[in-house]
């Protein structure tokens, strides 16, 4: 008698757990096409933009190339093992000019530079640009330091520091908040074959690690495969795009992050870019996960893209109690496909993709 | 043993039941804001827009105050307040408000507007607006002409049958001849039990002008209907299933061969076929969950959308492949359970089941 109730609660927690992947893999959903306006392709990006972070002036850097294997047996595309790690520049103030590729420092080629999330810091004083870079080493994780120097550059980076700390297992994405201090994401606690247990599990394994001036990392907070990250006003936001779900943080004034909210925004939010002026959060999104798996696995199955506008309509001292979702552009695949990262600057949009192209778009709609 | 193996039976069923209608649900659909360019609500309707036809020169005439004959207990007692009515609309001239239509002095009393159609001559340019009814007894099908100078209907005919079950939509296909759909069987709240247990008991039926018949039977989800533009093909919405079935019209007794069905993705309402770019544009409802909460508390939002279907295919079979778009999205803070959309020359109206119409201009 035991073991049949024992039985049955078990099959109703397997079944339960498999209705939450099922609604991950999104094979219930079905993606609509709208685009803001006129949209196209920008030259030459054709190895992904997975990342975009937009300086004072308008300049935009995306990190390209992301090889994204971490098990011989999870069945990427082996097109992309081939990718090769850039950061490009794209001027909003010159858009019909493309992307172009930045020079790198020696030492940063090859097996050494597997990009993936990157944030600037301007420091007002000297008028320098810091670029900080989660790369992917191929023994470790670390995060590349580089300054950029609009006037005397000639479009190069010079690389400062490369940060290792025993806390950085699985980075995805970098939060800047000084030229000398930043928070990092663990997407996972993994970083080889046992990662797709964690993903099938739906583990709370990943977490926010604070790396202080002083040196050293500090996990400050553990979530559901937490992302992306980006700040605003004395608060922290963190992406999961697996959990579909945007994370809001009060940030303490010694660095550590208090949870205030868990917000679902209904799809797989990726890379955030806080709005300079509105406050408002945008994201780059993955609608239907099994849509965006397939597309790994074969680079020429297309994804579904989407971008989504976050607009906190709470009080003054608690704005992100409730919020309203816009949808900017929502694409099958044909033109972008797993839209993983957004830059907006006045009514131009930039879309960054994980292992495909960069896609500009005029917004004639005001959403 | 026998009762286990007819509980098993039982609850295999209902799992199976729960897995076809939870796509249609929603329960995690978001209604995501997103526009085609500036939209507004159309004055003075508020008790809702359910249904449109539109003429090919751009006049819309709008069902208005829908009483659904459903579970009246769990619906919000102000539906049982709202007032049918027929409004036009002129694409022509849209700054200028939605104008309510003169009813025929028959059915000023006895009026709860449903599916709307038209037929136009074309040479005369005389107009019959066709209309659902849900009489207070059964369902008619009222055949009005259209007087523009007056800007009334005057009634030709009402048209009752045994064959009208529960009727939804209406299609026109001459002066006096029209497709009527019959979304279900049962009144009241057995119509719950027939949706969730799947009960095929929705058809379409074909009146000639004389004599009525059976075209379509046994299918359950039966809703809203529109013809291609060369008048030989039906399409056919089923809304929990979310697909819209196409057939093929018989030209010598306008019987129904069933071609193919396309996947929407979506619980889709009625269903607008534009001539001229042969896209098929329809209202939807991402969440039936938050429907069904809107329908017992009018105040509670529930989101829209509207769905335009692109061919792709060849001429012998437009719809083989097509694309899905979406011009319009909303939470329901403008317009909530969009039920129909029109397109007219870069513009859009959309309807609701029980709130607002809204016009939208299409700058993308």
């Amino acid at each position: 008698m035991i073991w049949k109730c024992v039985l049955l609660l078990v099959v109703a927690v397997v079944m339960q757990h498999c209705y939450k992947l099922a609604l991950i893999m999104g094979y219930h959903k079905t993606v609509y096409a709208h685009w803001p306006g006129k949209c196209h392709s920008v030259h030459p990006v054709l190895q992904g933009s997975e990342d975009i972070a937009l300086s004072e002036d308008n300049l935009a850097f995306i990190s390209s190339g992301l090889r994204i294997q971490v098990c011989d047996l999870d069945g990427i595309d082996p097109r992309n093992n081939e990718f090769v790690g850039r950061i490009y520049l794209f001027d909003f103030n010159n858009p019909e000019a493309g992307a172009s590729e930045m020079i790198l420092p020696k030492g940063m080629m090859g097996p050494t530079f597997n990009p993936h999330g990157i944030d600037t810091w301007f420091d007002s004083a000297t008028g320098r640009v810091y670029l900080f870079v989660v790369n992917h080493r191929a023994d470790e994780e670390t995060v590349e330091l580089f300054t950029f120097d609009r006037k005397n550059s000639n479009n190069s980076l010079a690389h400062v520091r490369t940060y290792r700390e025993p806390e950085f297992r699985s980075l995805n994405d970098v939060l800047a908040v000084s030229s000398e201090e930043f928070y990092v994401t663990n997407d996972g606690y993994f970083r080889n074959c046992w990662k797709t247990l964690e993903f099938l599990f739906l583990l709370k394994w990943s977490s926010i690690v604070h790396v202080t001036q002083e040196g050293g990392g500090e996990i400050v907070a553990t979530g559901h495969a937490l992302n992306s990250l980006g700040k605003s006003s004395g608060l922290v936001f963190a992406t999961s795009p697996v959990g579909r779900f945007l994370n809001v943080y009060k940030r303490n004034d010694d660095g550590t992050l208090l949870l205030r909210h868990s917000i679902d925004v209904g799809t797989g939010i990726d890379n955030i870019f806080v709005h300079p002026h509105t406050m408002d959060l945008w994201f780059g999104a993955h609608p239907i996960g099994h849509a965006f798996l397939e597309h790994t696995t074969n680079l020429d199955t297309p994804a579904p893209s989407q971008v989504i506008r976050l607009h906190p309509t709470g009080e003054q001292d608690d704005p992100f109690s409730s919020v309203e979702l816009f949808e900017l552009f929502s694409d099958s695949g044909k033109l972008i496909s797993a839209s993983s990262s957004v830059a907006v600057s006045g009514n131009r949009l930039l879309i960054g993709s994980l292992l495909q192209k960069l896609v500009y778009c005029e917004m004639t709609v005001p959403n | 043993m026998i009762l286990k193996a007819i509980v098993l039976l039982i609850a295999l069923f209902a799992l199976q039941r729960v897995w076809q209608l939870s796509p249609g649900f929603g329960i995690h659909s978001k209604g995501y804001i997103h526009r085609p360019g500036p939209c507004r609500t159309v004055k003075p309707i508020q008790t809702g827009s359910e249904d449109i036809t539109l003429t090919d020169n751009g006049i819309a005439f709008i069902s208005s105050g829908l009483r659904l004959n459903l579970c009246k207990q769990l619906f919000d007692k102000k539906i049982q307040q709202f007032t049918g009515r027929i409004y036009k609309f002129n694409f022509n001239d849209p700054a200028h408000a939605a104008v309510e239509v003169a009813l025929p002095r028959e059915l000023e009393k006895d009026f709860n507007p449903h599916g709307v159609s038209h037929w136009k001559d074309a040479s005369s340019d005389e107009l019959w607006l066709f209309v659902v009814n849900h009489r207070k007894d059964n369902d008619n099908v009222e055949v009005m002409k259209y007087n523009h100078e007056l800007n009334s209907l005057s009634l030709v005919r009402s048209v009752q049958s045994t064959m009208f079950t529960s009727v939804n939509d209406i299609l026109a296909v001459g002066p006096k001849s029209f497709y009527a759909s019959n979304d279900g069987y049962f009144h009241g709240c057995l119509r719950s039990l027939e949706v969730v247990v799947g009960l095929a008991l929705g058809s379409v039926v074909f009146f000639d002008g004389v004599t009525a018949s059976l075209v379509v039977q046994r299918q359950s989800d039966l809703n809203s209907m529109a013809l291609s533009e060369d008048g030989t093909r039906l399409f056919l919405t089923k809304t929990f299933e979310q697909q819209i079935n196409i057939f093929n019209i018989s030209k010598e007794n306008g019987n129904l061969m069933f071609d193919r069905a396309i996947d929407v993705g979506v619980s889709i309402d009625n269903i607008y076929a534009d001539p001229v770019s042969e896209d098929l544009w329809l209202g939807a409802h991402s969440s039936m969950y938050l429907l069904s909460q809107h329908m017992t508390n009018l105040d509670a939002k529930a989101p829209s959308k509207v769905v335009r279907v692109h061919p792709l295919g060849l001429e012998a079979d437009r719809f083989e492949s097509y694309e899905l778009h979406s011009p319009f999205g909303d939470d329901g803070r403008l317009i909530s359970r969009s039920s129909s959309a029109v397109y007219y020359q870069e513009q859009m109206l959309v309807g609701s089941i029980s709130d607002t119409l809204v016009f939208c201009d299409i700058i993308v």
